[in-house]
């Protein structure tokens, strides 16, 4: 395979970016100052950097510098609205978000083949599988449904959505959960007659397998994790 | 004749898992969209949402519920919800969302259930209401962790009021699991009346 | 090579209810195409579905009877395993795949029967490489025109390499080229021997490929045609069959009285749509007056459908102009007047009865429900009044969704595939509604790639590319509409 062009940490496994995320969850909450929380995000955000990801890399570093900013005004002038909770909530979810953003860009036949290796029970599993395959679906269902609703009159006006609103929660979940049965019905038929409840272990098209470069991301991450928790 | 509706013994099967993740699907989409527009306004995202999460979510459950019949189905849920917390920045309360789940089942046990109003309700309230304190507590701690670190970063005491302390109180936790119960119960009446009316009407439950 | 398939006094009948199959008797021979049709409700997808082991497996319901493969009881095999030895294609290109990129999802069936990394790769390539799809490996399945999609679904059974296919309605969503594209591939199929079964309503696009024709009725095979005489085959016994004409070019065409210009009911003033980079309506002008009924054709993805939207107010134009009856109308105000019907029914139908789904959304008054009851008689739905809209089949649910429009008064009525699956004399009804409506003064547009139901009820025919209009034109000769829509 011709890796010239793939950035480097492109090659990242899933399961890598996985254990960055959590280890990610845990160093937001137990960095003891603004400092150690701030160089543990920039790491992460070179490690974006270098998967090829630095527009978006990028713009998370913005949008970090905003909060914060906007935050440590917030609080000094005691100004309420928007609410620092609110602010403080995004500051700490910024932070796991980065990895998070990573994972989600992994096509999904190679994030299933990495999730596959996990120890996770089998039926979990699939039904995670086939989550990742309905949400491009049931959006594009919501928008027919919600084309529908505009035709007949059910959005009309706020107003009309406000004095009735089971009445257009109904409209709006009724087909919604019939096209989402008959499209999940019509799976099934489709994976039972290409043999999906086959007995045996599977491989997969997809390659998942840790490398060098995996170990030595991780190592680095936990590591830097350790330092900005316990010495800075 | 009596037609005995026999739970079947078997485990989930594929179209099982496909009817689940589908209703999931929409679940999340649901929970989303709650999240997104309580979010802003702390107080409401902190009681609330859980609760309309709960009543929205409702009809969802009960369709896979109705449909599927088989133990487990809320220990899946609690677990894909834990997972999905996983990446959003919790990934500590995986543990938590796998009890609350086991402990739905335990409220489950029995012949049918999953077909039963009352049990599902209660099944659905509890999990909604675990749903809340699971929301709850890793916010919290998120406000004290941050409170804490700004005050090791150089900020005084006064200037950090964050309106936390009109936020944070046991009674208020009660409240809000209340709150949720509450919801949540009052989303699978809802829910029943569409099952009723369509799902069950059109036989594809 | 192939296999036969050798089908014993087939009976099957779901939970005790009408029998789908009635002891059908059937042999097929190695590397032959059958066809399987007939009207809906027939048994054509029952017979599919024993045979590739959904039934009774996924569709509950009692079997009896005898299916052999190559001499082999068929039973003797777990229908998990029936992937190995028999492909499937589907209908739905929304919900026939498993995997959300080409690859996984042509790598699937490999995957599922255990084979080795590197052999799934090579089955991989070389279904990829036969079926020529080897470009769009890393695409996402949803970003594919439903042609596409098709060519992906065949190319992941290919990829197992089984002897039999069996096709269920394989053509139904796709438009006339994709159609034709598709039967190349069935036609491929055939010269490397594989026996195919194909339930189909639309028999042009296989003619020449197909070996035997079997026309189904009430769960049993009623006659058999060979290639040639299916082509011949008389109109009555068309009709009498309930199947759509084979040979499009022996459409029975009864020119449509020329109308005298009635009321102007719309006009579209120079209507320009943009998505991006995609143009999909570039200043489109034409009129349409009260009484017409439109064809709308041109390949997927030119636009025929946004300019349904935009005209129903669902979607803004960039620039140009909407005039109802002469005045310049704004997005709100369309809607409602301009009735959009689109494609996929199970999205706009809210009722929990026929009844509730006509009144539902505003007061329920005595006119309006005894205009509904009226509305109901006219559409021919009355025994099934009572039942949940969900319940209805695909020609029931159509005329239903012409109901609501008609409870609404709209003027105007745009129909986006209003027969895609749906069999000859489900077509016919749809058709014989749509002149009734024109003749109260309705003004129809109807999007579509269906030519036998084009001709069956269309005066005027406006041909888009790219999203401008090439051709206007009213429908005189079949021949002419049968050559801008690309069948011939």
């Amino acid at each position: 395979m011709n890796n010239a062009h793939i950035p480097k940490l492109k090659q990242l496994d899933g399961r890598t970016i996985l254990m960055i995320t959590i280890i990610a969850c845990f160093v937001t909450f137990l960095a003891p100052d603004q400092y150690s929380h701030a160089l543990f995000t920039l790491f992460l955000l070179i490690l974006m950097c270098l998967s090829g990801y630095w527009k978006q890399s990028l713009c998370f570093a913005i949008v970090y510098i905003i909060i914060v900013g906007w935050l440590t005004i917030g609080i000094y002038n005691n100004i309420v609205f928007p609410s620092p909770l609110f602010l403080a909530l995004i500051y700490k979810i910024i932070m796991p978000f980065i990895p998070a953003y990573m994972l989600n860009k992994i096509p999904s036949g190679q994030l299933t083949a990495g999730l596959r290796k996990l120890p996770i029970p089998q039926k979990i599993l699939m039904v995670l599988i086939v989550m990742l395959r309905f949400v491009p679906t049931v959006s594009q269902e919501f928008k027919a449904v919600r084309d529908a609703m505009k035709i007949r009159g059910f959005l009309s006006s706020f107003g009309n959505v406000i004095r009735h609103p089971l009445g257009t929660l109904e409209y709006a979940v009724v087909p919604m959960v019939f096209r989402s049965l008959k499209i999940s019905d019509e799976l099934t038929a489709s994976a039972i007659v290409r043999g999906i409840e086959c007995p045996g272990n599977k491989d997969s098209y997809y390659v998942s397998t840790l490398t060098g470069i995996d170990l030595e991301i991780s190592i680095i991450t936990v590591l830097f994790a350790v330092v900005c928790i316990v010495i800075i | 004749m009596e037609k005995i509706v026999v739970m079947t013994k078997a485990k989930f099967g594929i179209r099982d898992i496909m009817t689940a993740a589908a209703m999931i699907v929409l679940c999340v989409a649901v929970n989303m969209i709650i999240g997104t527009i309580t979010l802003p306004v702390p107080i409401l995202y902190l009681y609330f949402s859980a609760g309309m999460e709960g009543f929205l979510g409702a009809v969802f459950y009960l369709v896979v519920a109705n449909r599927i019949n088989k133990h487990g189905l809320l220990l899946i849920w609690s677990t894909i919800f834990g997972l999905i917390q996983l990446i959003s920045g919790y990934a500590f309360m995986l543990p938590y969302f796998v009890l609350l789940g086991a402990l739905a089942e335990l409220i489950m046990i029995g012949e049918n259930s999953y077909r039963k109003p009352v049990r599902n309700a209660i099944g659905w309230g509890v999990y909604t209401a675990g749903m809340f304190i699971g929301i709850a507590v890793p916010l919290w701690w998120a406000w004290d962790s941050y409170s804490e670190m700004a005050l090791n970063s150089g900020f005084t005491v006064q200037t950090l009021d964050m309106q936390l302390n009109m936020v944070k109180s046991p009674g208020l936790m009660i409240l809000g699991s209340v709150i949720s119960l509450v919801l949540a119960v009052l989303g699978i009446m809802f829910g029943q009346r569409l099952l009723r009316k369509h799902f069950q009407k059109a036989g594809v439950v | 090579m192939g296999k036969t398939i050798n089908v014993k006094m087939l009976s099957f009948s779901y939970n005790g209810n009408v029998n789908q199959l009635k002891k059908i008797n059937l042999k097929v021979n190695p590397g032959e195409v059958i066809v399987l049709t007939g009207p809906s409700g027939s048994g054509k997808s029952s017979l599919t579905r024993v045979i590739n082991g959904l039934i009774p497996y996924f569709y509950n319901g009692e079997l009896s009877g005898e299916i052999e493969l190559d001499g082999k009881p068929i039973s003797a095999i777990p229908t998990y395993e029936r992937g190995r030895y028999i492909g499937n294609v589907f209908q739905d290109p929304r919900s026939q795949f498993f995997a959300n990129e080409v690859a996984g999802e042509i790598a699937f069936g490999c995957e599922n029967y255990g084979y080795s990394h590197d052999r799934i790769c090579e089955q991989v390539e070389f279904a990829a490489k036969m079926i020529q799809i080897t470009d769009i490996m890393d695409f996402n399945l949803h970003a594919l025109s439903y042609g596409m999609r098709q060519k992906v679904a065949i190319a992941s059974a290919y990829a197992v390499a089984p002897e039999v296919y069996v096709m269920d309605e394989p053509s139904a969503n796709l438009d006339t080229k994709s159609t034709f594209i598709f039967g190349e591939l069935v036609q491929k199929l055939k010269r490397e021997g594989k026996t195919v079964m194909i339930a189909e309503h639309r028999l042009h696009y296989l003619l020449g490929i197909a070996d035997r024709y079997l026309c189904m009725d009430d769960g049993e095979i009623v006659r058999e045609f060979t290639d040639n005489e299916i082509r011949t085959l008389s109109d009555d016994m068309i009709q009498l069959l309930g199947l759509r004409t084979p040979d499009l070019r022996n459409i029975v065409y009864f020119a449509q009285a020329v109308q005298k210009k009635k009321k102007k009911v719309f006009e579209l003033v120079d209507l320009c749509k943009k998505f991006g980079k995609i143009t999909a309506a570039d200043k489109i002008s034409f009129s349409g007056y009260s009484g017409e009924i439109i064809a709308i054709i041109g390949s997927n993805g030119t636009g025929k459908s946004t300019i349904g939207k935009l005209m129903a107010g669902l979607i803004k134009e960039d620039s140009g102009q909407i005039l109802l009856y002469g005045k310049p109308t704004k997005k709100k105000y369309r809607l409602g007047q301009v009735w959009y019907i689109p494609q996929d029914l199970d999205s706009q139908l809210f009722g929990e009865s026929l009844l509730d789904e006509l009144l539902t959304g505003k007061k329920e008054t005595p006119e309006r429900k005894t205009k509904a009851l009226q509305i109901i008689q006219q559409l021919g739905l009355t025994n099934v009044i009572k039942q949940h809209p969900a319940t209805l089949s695909g020609g029931q649910k159509q005329r239903l969704a012409l109901g609501v429009a008609l409870m609404y008064n709209a003027p105007i009525i745009i129909m986006d595939e209003p027969t895609s699956g749906l069999d000859g004399r489900n077509m016919k009804k749809v058709s014989k509604i749509i002149k009734e409506l024109a003749d109260e003064g309705h003004v129809i547009l109807v999007i579509t790639h269906d030519a036998e139901f084009a001709l069956a009820c269309c005066g005027r025919a406006i041909q888009i590319q790219n999203g401008k209009i090439v051709h206007d034109f009213l429908i005189k000769d079949p021949i002419e509409i049968l050559q801008k829509m690309d069948y011939l």
